[in-house]
This record gives structure tokens, sequence and C-alpha cells, in this order.
């Protein structure tokens, strides 16, 4: 990764921390896999089979819960990112040549397909489902003198799975899947299988099938073997 | 399409979005302000392009406030000129790559 864009991406991390807004979000997509390499350190785990587009997602688990009013475009203004309103919904997407900043919260219920506003920070998000998945279960990694938040990897990992096979474009569930087995293989290798179990374990069965669906497609025998083989059986 | 193609092609939409956004925020930007030297004293000017001519706009005596403020617009005018024809040079650097064969 250019050392350019991870500059930038710690600058953007350093000022929304210091806005007092990092602790409302939760950093995913595929920088979340080069944070990991902090957690999987000691291990072999390389953040190679994430293929990084410049998009940098940042989940917003509870809206309600935010409490500093940060215009976030005007606070990223002098550093070149420019608001671009995508589609005729008007999604707010930050943008700069290095790095594209976008926000994302839980889609409940019905859903909506229009943006969820946060005006306390001058923008808005995309609303999409499983994201619950992906806040339900976090780790903090320390960066400098402050800390950022990351979904667990066995929870990064499985959800990959789930949606990779829900993508309408190959080279984008091909890039999913890839990712997906590259964490949970590095997780295997640092001893945490039971928490990959867990994890699996603690999602609906309908969830659970499409995970055992995308390691096959995969074929991920090892990974396979690993999680509850006797559920697995008895649903085929 | 393979991986990178894929994900080029999703970055030659992103850029070509960005282009726009920074040629829009560019125009938002009205003019500069500059000092003249006249006599002994300074005058200070907006100077607006408009068309092919510029003009040269007297904005008479303003507070240090107002300096900072056009100096700090100046400052950000720079720094998105420069961003554009970054990201005009990756539209074209993406736009070669794509042309090439991806392995499959």
């Amino acid at each position: 990764m250019e050392k350019k864009q991870r500059e930038l991406c710690l600058e953007i991390l350093r000022r929304f921390n210091k806005a007092g807004i990092l602790k409302d979000f939760i950093l995913i997509g595929s920088w979340s896999a080069y944070f990991y390499n902090e957690y999987f350190s000691g291990t072999a785990y390389l953040d190679r089979a994430a293929l990084k587009t410049r998009d940098i997602d940042f989940l917003i688990h509870d809206p309600t819960k935010i409490r500093h009013d940060v215009n976030v475009p005007d606070l990223l203004r002098d550093l070149g990112f420019v608001v671009i309103y995508k589609g005729n919904k008007g999604y707010i997407k930050l943008e700069h040549p290095d790095l594209l900043l976008e926000f994302l919260v839980l889609e409940k219920g019905m859903g909506i397909d229009k943006p969820f506003p946060l005006p306390k920070l001058g923008i808005n998000a995309v609303a999409l489902r499983f994201l619950s998945f992906l806040s339900s279960n976090t780790i903090k990694i320390k960066i400098e003198d402050f800390y950022v938040t990351l979904p667990h990897p066995a929870n990064f990992a499985l959800h990959k799975l789930i949606i990779f096979q829900r993508r309408l474009r190959q080279d984008k569930a091909i890039k999913d899947k890839n990712i997906a087995i590259e964490i949970l293989k590095s997780l295997i290798d640092k001893g945490e299988t039971s928490i990959i179990k867990q994890v699996f374990n603690s999602i609906p069965k309908k969830w659970q099938k499409k995970v055992i669906k995308g390691l096959e497609e995969a074929k991920e025998k090892e990974i396979l073997n690993l999680l509850d083989k006797m559920k697995h059986d008895k649903e085929i | 399409m393979g991986v990178i193609k894929g994900v080029l092609k999703e970055e030659l939409e992103n850029s070509r979005d960005m282009l726009k956004g920074y040629d829009r925020e560019i125009a938002k930007i009205k003019g500069c302000l500059i000092r003249k030297k006249i006599g002994k004293r300074y005058y200070y000017y907006l100077v607006k392009r408009q068309g092919k001519k510029v003009k040269f706009i007297y904005k008479g005596p303003i507070s240090e406030q107002v300096k900072k403020a056009y100096a700090e617009q100046r400052k950000i005018l720079n720094k998105y000129k420069k961003l554009l024809s970054q990201v005009k040079d990756q539209i074209k650097f993406i736009k070669r790559a794509l042309r090439g064969k991806e392995a499959a």
C-alpha cells in the first residue's frame, strides 16, 4: 500500500479521534484487513488477499449515540476531500484521489432505499443488511495514542463469506471470498479456532448455511471441518 | 471480468466522479484576493475570471479576518488544482491499464 494513502488514512483517524467521533465508528471493509496486521502480529498474516480499492467504510452502529456536532466534510476539507453525491438518491461520499470515505448504518425492518441522514456529522449514510454481524463483536486496535474499532476478524471473515454470494459483480465476489479465507486461516494459525466456531454458532441457521455454502464453493475443507460438521450434515 | 480489471473499472468511475467534484469546487471559489501597491499605500482587489476577461474588483479596506479567509481559500484552491491534475493522471493511467490483458 502506498505510504501516502496510509498516511492520509491515519490523518483521518487522528482528526476523527480529536473531534471525538472516532468512538462512534467501526472501520469496516478492506481497510480493516490492513489494520488486522496488528491483531495477527506473530502469525503469517499478510493482507495480501485484500486487493484494496480506495474506499474506507465507516459503520455507525448507533447514530443516536453521536454526541458531538462535527461537520465531517469541513473537518477534512483542507486535506482535499470533496463531497460527491452518488446516484440519483444523493448518497454522500467524501473523495480524494488517494481515498474515498463512505458511511454505513445498519438496515433495520423493511429497509430504506434512500440515504440515512446524519445531520450531526453533515453527511448521510448507506443502510445495508447484515452489518449488525460486524458490529456485534468488535476489537480495538491501538494506533499511535488512540484506538480504532474493527469488527472481530472472525465476524469479518464470516460476513464476507455470506455477502460474497450475494454480490452481483464476480470480481467483487472473488475479492471477498479471498480475504475471508485468508483471515480464517490466520485465525486458525493464531490458535483461535474456538472463536470461529463460537461466532459461527452465534449466527442464525440461515446464515450458517450460507457460510457453509461459501466454504464449499471455495473448497476449504480444513475450515469446513472446523465448523459444526454434525449440524452441517443434518442440514444437508 | 478479472478481479483486477473489476477493481480498476470501479476506480475509473470513482475518479471520473471526483474530476467533476473538483471542477465544481474550483468553480465555487470565486476569485483571489491580491494586494497592489499604489504610491505608498496598499490596496486590495478581488481578481476574478469572467469568461475570457480577468476582472479586478476593488475591495476597499479589509479586516485581517477577511484576509485570512481569502488566504485559506487560496490554499484550498491550490490544493484542489493539484489534486485535480492527480485525478486526471489517474484516469489516464487506469484507462491504459484497462486496455491491457489480465491473466486468468
